[in-house]
């Protein structure tokens, strides 16, 4: 009410303000666009697709240096760390689970399990190894990610596969020095790489598509995605003026189906609230566009019911393929304090039959048994009638050795002669193996790549806490240019909103795929048992070191016999009987003092011993004690 | 450490061991023999116990149930079944699978008999298996659960009721949200040619017999298997079998953790159809016959090295799995599918746990019962001991070897006889100079020297001795083996050209070599003056052997207790008591006894034994006749492992205990002194 009371006299001081800040205002306010937009589609088997992407396009240039010091809807978090390490393009994703290709299609934004960082440094950095491990230090606080664990030992400068998706000069778009890569297999994404994320957003979570964000739901579904990308891009066609884009997406695949069955029998059926747990009350103001597109390709009208019924629908095509959106305004839906869910009904129940598989994708896998050797082999299928050239990268950490000369490409057991190879060996602890191969597919072709290594034995400080879980591997990346369109679903490169790929008109679709990340076991000891291990080294040194000293130290030298005496080891011997002799004329001693009275008896007793070998015997034994004795005390 | 620095205390060892070896011998055996047999005995042995706590056995409620109808799945498996004799249920159990929702793929395979059975023909297979992708994780572990698919003309036991826990498992499973590992589920054909089949294919292991197809789909690494054996409902009790290939064992935490959950689920679990012994009892006699008798069922299980089970073939490739088997009663058993299928549950969601592959507890156990364990700390003492009396008598006779070579001429030494020392007393004092020098080099030089002295002694001794003399035996041994290995191959790519059985023709071309092999000595003697004599230095060629007799059964030891345990108590005594011998009664003695120790009584024993287990009719020459015919086939089969899966029973026979045995073969032909 005060607000409502207040509002005259704000107004005046706003126009006030406005008329003496015209220019200015003018300056940064034209064109800085924010859009928030959600793409679902129903895909085979069960599962739908949620797909939010939130674009945010600075009209700024990135060349120029006062860019990065006044934000609007740019985060300055992210913007400051940008500026400071001069970055020119970067690409995160986080990501759990892995996108099944073959039964989903392709992704909107393709990712690999774990995380995945890319960036394209610009042209005048110099020292980039530094701004590097800086920046990804930096990230790393950021996004609450173990991304400083991207060092030398895993991180490249792939030659091909990663070009500039935004704006560059040619000779620098081919200078793969500017750029790292780097990815974390094993890395776990959860809440709290969500929140960070979700900051980044100019209406954070709290309204908007992002008000739908319910970890509890994103965490429990087959795939989950989170994407940042950053990237200079045109603000026109004729790219008269630069502009900054920043692209925040989040993909998540639910499966419905089994969570409806028992309610409604494998039905498909799902809502916004069924999914999200959430229904949508508003957009976010700042948005200049807040939309909705559901895809209803796969089962068009008639078998999908949508409740509200959309806005528009869309029918396009897209390389030869037929696409139909149904597109929602939700700044429509959702004014006035409406509440906006979203349901679909499904006319029958899921049927699980055979799926077209997409024109490309792949199967990775590790070959072999027993902890010396072993193989990765990664399996192409190329469902087109045409050819299709690929490339391949693989980074392979250095503790997997593997053999240049054992990489095969071969199709159907003929061998297939790669145009280019580009192989970097690693280097022990410091440096992965780098491969990227660029080769042809025949139409209707699978094509097997296959390579062999050795595990490498560790250093027993070297091995993770839980060393018996094995060692992650990076995914392979496999780039190409697809003739068809056929369940291509990202944002056409020269687009930045979603909505452009709607009206993609272009033959040609550059599709960036990432195999399974695979797990290797290497040869581990026994860490349970150091004590075992102590025990037993102490007892064989124990044993002999004894021995062996004494052999080996020992010089041998012929001695007089009678001298023989001064051997320590003798002496001891003599010690030891002389003490049992000393034992036994004790007692001799003991009956010489019972029988008191014959005291010749006992001299006879001693002379009838002495006449005798071992009475002779005790006698020196005696003697010999004695000097041993006497040498101690004048020692 | 005086033994080893001073010379003295050493040969006063040295002397004891020699004077008392005989009943150092005896005693080791008899005390090794009854102590490994005590470990049976409750309090030598210990109670199993979890080494791997992320398992958590049996903390989370269970909830499974089927939710579908059982019986009438059951009446579907066997219409199916009925359909054909050799039908199996293959095709039904993949659109059941692909109607749950589960990714269902077959898997193609051609089986290449060798040793040209069948004539080269290619036998074709399939294999069914799912993949339940789990939500949380990225392909990279999983675990399997596996049933066979038998026909209704298989001589084994049905396992239908195993795909129907198995189809009800996959409709739970796959709307559980916690699952951190995929699963899957694996119905395999032809029994273990379809498990090694698949296992090939997944670990792209390429094999000449066994062709695998690509699978179209694959998970990553696998960290467990449990098969299934279930024949129908009405379950009266579980075995759980875990002897695998080559006698390995999975780790004995997964046995204990099905152990545990069949016991928390009231379903009571036996090893070898034997019960466990209660604790009452476990400290008398009858507790301790029991116990032992579970034990000796279990190694004689693990000593065939053919695996038990489908479980078997996993342990190759790192991957624990055991076999759970129901034995079923029409009318008295007690426990229906649902109890089988909470059971798995339990075991799975104990597996999906797992941080790590299974590392902890113990790789090599005997077990007297499902919760009483053996370690190979327990079992290695006695069976040292065991072997030890065989490096005792090897140890005496290197003595008197080295003690003739040095010292012929003084009567202490008691390698030398009285009678003998005295005929030869002319000839050792022309060549004294001679011995001195052979008895000073002795100490520096190697063996090898001392033969080459030696053969100056020969000259002038009729007895040889040294290496030379033991040449032609170890050579024809080693040749003899050699054959015994290629054999088979040889025997079989002639066989097919006579039209010949291929079993017949490999079993009577051992049974020939075997003959040979008996003739061996015979043919080896040397022509003398009037009559043939086997002439050699048996007692270097005895300690050998008893030297390499007890590496091999060591190393077995290592791999294989329970073979090595068993080859040793028949080895050791005999080997340890052979030698020349004057008498006849004696000779033909020692001839019986390594008779009835040679590799073709050994494994026809072994048939009988397990004929023994089968059935029981036909009175006592029924059996022995029916192990006969056993024999040959179980021959082949063993051939046959050896070529499909890798089995080395094989090569251990041919290349180890068959020369052993001829080398102690030959020396009860020697010719007495």
């Amino acid at each position: 009410m005060a607000a409502l009371l207040r509002k005259p006299v704000d107004s005046i001081v706003f126009r006030v303000f406005l008329c003496f800040s015209l220019p200015f205002q003018l300056k940064c306010t034209i064109n800085d666009t924010f859009s928030e937009e959600l793409y679902i589609k129903s895909l085979e088997r069960g599962h739908v697709l949620n797909h939010f992407q939130f674009t945010t396009i600075w009209n700024a240039s990135i060349e120029d240096e006062t860019t990065f010091l006044h934000y609007r809807y740019f985060p300055k978090a992210l913007g400051d760390v940008l500026a400071t390490y001069r970055v020119q393009e970067l690409h995160l994703s986080q990501t759990q689970g892995q996108w099944n290709y073959e039964h989903w299609g392709y992704p909107p934004e393709d990712a690999p399990p774990g995380v995945e960082l890319w960036v394209w440094f610009q042209p005048q950095s110099n020292n980039l190894d530094h701004m590097w491990a800086e920046l990804v230090n930096a990230l790393s606080g950021l996004f609450c990610a173990s991304l400083n664990f991207m060092d030398t030992k895993t991180t490249v400068m792939p030659r091909w596969s990663f070009r500039p998706s935004g704006i560059a000069a040619e000779y620098y778009s081919f200078d793969s020095r500017f750029m790292r890569f780097a990815a974390l297999p094993r890395e776990i994404v959860c809440t709290e790489n969500l929140t960070p994320w979700e900051k980044l957003l100019p209406c954070e979570s709290q309204v908007g598509l992002a008000s739908l964000f319910n970890a509890v739901r994103l965490y429990d579904s087959s795939f989950h995605s989170l994407g940042l990308h950053f990237r200079p891009v045109c603000q026109d066609g004729s790219c008269t003026s630069a502009g900054i884009e920043l692209k925040q997406t989040l993909t998540v695949v639910f499966n419905t189906a089994m969570a409806n069955r028992g309610k409604v029998k494998d039905h498909q059926n799902w809502s916004l609230k069924s999914m999200f747990e959430r229904s949508l009350h508003n957009t976010c103001p700042l948005a200049s566009e807040s939309k909705l597109y559901v895809d209803t390709s796969i089962h068009p009208a008639p078998k999908t019911a949508l409740d509200p019924s959309p806005d528009e629908v869309l029918i396009t095509r897209r390389g030869g393929e037929r696409r139909m959106y149904s597109v929602y305004d939700l700044k429509n839906h959702t004014s006035g304090g409406r509440t906006f869910n979203l349901q679909a009904g499904y006319s029958g129940p899921v049927v699980y039959g055979d799926v077209t598989p997409p024109p490309l994708y792949a199967q990775r896998f590790v070959t072999g048994y027993g902890l010396e050797k072993g193989g990765i082999t990664c399996i192409l299928y190329n469902t087109l009638d045409t050819n299709l050239t690929v490339i391949y990268m693989e980074t392979i950490p250095w503790y997997l050795r593997i053999y240049f000369s054992s990489i095969k490409i071969e199709a159907y057991g003929i061998p297939v002669k790669p145009y280019k190879t580009h192989f970097i060996p690693g280097k022990d602890r410091s440096q992965p193996y780098q491969l990227e191969l660029v080769f042809r597919l025949r139409p209707l072709s699978v094509t097997k790549i296959s390579m062999e290594f050795d595990r490498a034995f560790l250093k027993w400080t070297e091995y993770p806490p839980d060393a018996n879980h094995g060692f992650y591997v990076n995914s392979a990346v496999i780039s190409a240019v697809l003739p068809s369109g056929s369940q291509y679903t990202a944002v056409p490169q020269s687009g930045s909103l979603f909505r452009d790929s709607l009206s993609d008109n272009s033959g040609q679709f550059f599709l960036r795929l990432h195999t399974e990340s695979l797990l290797v076991s290497l040869p581990t000891p026994d860490f349970s048992m150091p004590y075992n291990v102590i025990c037993l080294a102490c007892t064989v040194v124990a044993i002999a070191f004894g021995s062996l000293h004494n052999l080996t130290t020992r010089s041998l030298a012929a001695v007089d016999p009678e001298k023989t005496k001064k051997n320590p080891l003798q002496r001891l011997k003599a010690f030891l009987h002389g003490r049992k002799s000393q034992e036994k004329s004790s007692q001799e001693v003991k009956g010489e003092v019972v029988d008191e009275d014959g005291a010749d008896k006992s001299v006879e007793n001693d002379e009838n011993k002495s006449s005798g070998d071992t009475g002779d015997s005790v006698r020196k034994r005696t003697v010999t004690v004695k000097d041993v004795t006497e040498d101690v005390s004048s020692s | 450490m005086g033994i080893l620095s001073n010379p003295k205390s050493r040969q006063l060892i040295v002397e004891k061991v020699s004077r008392y070896n005989n009943i150092l011998c005896g005693a080791c055996y008899v005390v090794g023999v009854i102590w490994f047999m005590a470990l049976a005995y409750k309090p030598f042995n210990a109670k199993t116990y979890f080494s791997e706590n992320a398992l958590l056995p049996g903390v989370v409620e269970s909830g499974f149930f089927f939710d579908f109808d059982v019986s009438s799945y059951i009446t579907e498996v066997k219409e199916e079944l009925k359909r054909d004799k050799r039908n199996v249920p293959r095709d039904w159990l993949y659109q059941k699978m692909r109607e749950a929702g589960l990714e269902t793929y077959k898997q193609n395979y051609t089986i290449h008999y060798p040793l040209h059975i069948l004539q080269g023909q290619l036998v074709p297979g399939q294999n069914v298996y799912g993949i339940l992708r789990a939500r949380r994780a990225s392909r990279v572990e999983a675990v399997v659960l596996s049933v066979p698919l038998r026909s209704k003309s298989s001589e084994l036991p049905q396992t239908y009721g195993g795909l129907i826990v198995m189809l009800g498992l996959v409709r739970y499973f796959i709307r559980q949200p916690y699952w951190s590992k995929d699963i899957i589920f694996l119905a395999t054909d032809r029994e273990e040619l379809g498990m090694q089949a698949w296992l090939d294919g997944y670990h792209h292991v390429h094999s000449q017999y066994i062709r695998p197809d690509e699978l179209p789909a694959r998970s990553g690494q696998i960290q467990a298997a449990l098969n299934l054996e279930i024949p129908d409902s009405n379950i009266q009790f579980m075995n759980i079998k875990m002897e695998g290939l080559n006698g390995q064992l999975p780790n004995l935490d997964l046995v204990n953790l099905v152990v545990r959950l069949c016991n928390r689920h009231g379903l009571q679990v036996k090893l070898h159809n034997k019960a466990d012994v209660s604790d009452m009892e476990a400290e008398t006699p009858q507790g301790y016959l029991q116990s032992a008798g579970t034990m000796v069922r279990m190694m004689w299980a693990q000593a065939s090295g053919s695996p038990s089970g489908n479980h078997g073939l996993f342990h190759r490739y790192h991957i624990e799995a055991v076999t759970l088997e129901a034995v079923c009663k029409k009318k008295t058993g007690r426990f229906s599918l649902d109890t089988v299928g909470r059971v798995v549950e339990g075991i799975f969601r104990s597996l999906n746990n797992l941080l790590e592959r299974f590392h902890q507890s113990f790789f090599f156990y005997l077990l007297p019962g499902t919760e009483r364990y053996v370690s190979i700390g327990l079992y290695m003492i006695p069976f040292a001991i065991i072997c030890c009396s065989c490096l005792i008598k090897a140890i005496a006779l290197w003595v008197k070897l080295s003690a003739d070579a040095s010292k012929p001429d003084t009567d202490t030494d008691i390698a030398v006889g009285e009678g003998k020392a005295g005929s030869d007393k002319n000839v050792t004092e022309t060549t004294a100079a001679t011995q001195e020098k052979t008895g000073k080099k002795l100490d520096t030089k190697s063996l090898h020297d001392i033969v080459e002295e030696d053969t100056d002694i020969d000259d002038h001794d009729d007895r040889p001795s040294g290496v030379l003399s033991i040449l032609p035996l170890v050579l024809s041994s080693v040749i003899m083996s050699v054959l015994c290995y290629t054999g088979p191959e040889l025997l079989s790519s002639v066989a097919v050209p006579f039209k010949m059985n291929v079993e017949d023709g490999i079993f009577y071309g051992f049974i020939a070599l075997f003959t040979a092999s008996l003739m061996f000595p015979k043919m080896i003697a040397r022509r003398t003056s009037e009559e043939k004599r086997l002439n050699f230095d048996w007692r270097l060629l005895k300690a050998l052997t008893l030297i390499f007799q007890s590496l091999m059964l060591f190393g077995l030891a290592l791999m294989n207790i329970s073979l090595a345990y068993f080859l040793a108590v028949l080895f050791v005594p005999v080997s340890v008591l052979v030698h020349p011998s004057k008498s006849r009664v004696s000779q033909w003695g020692q001839k019986l006894l390594l008779l009835l120790i040679s590799p073709f009584s050994i494994l026809y024993v072994a048939t009988v034994i397990r004929s023994l287990g089968d059935k029981n009719e036909g009175g006592s020459l029924g059996l022995l006749g029916d192990a006969w015919s056993n024999l040959s086939h179980g021959v082949l089969l063993t051939l046959v492992d050896r070529y499909f899966f890798g089995n080395w029973l094989f090569a251990l026979f041919s290349f180890a205990v068959f020369p052993n045995w001829l080398s102690l073969w030959s020396i009860s032909f020697c010719e007495s002194e």
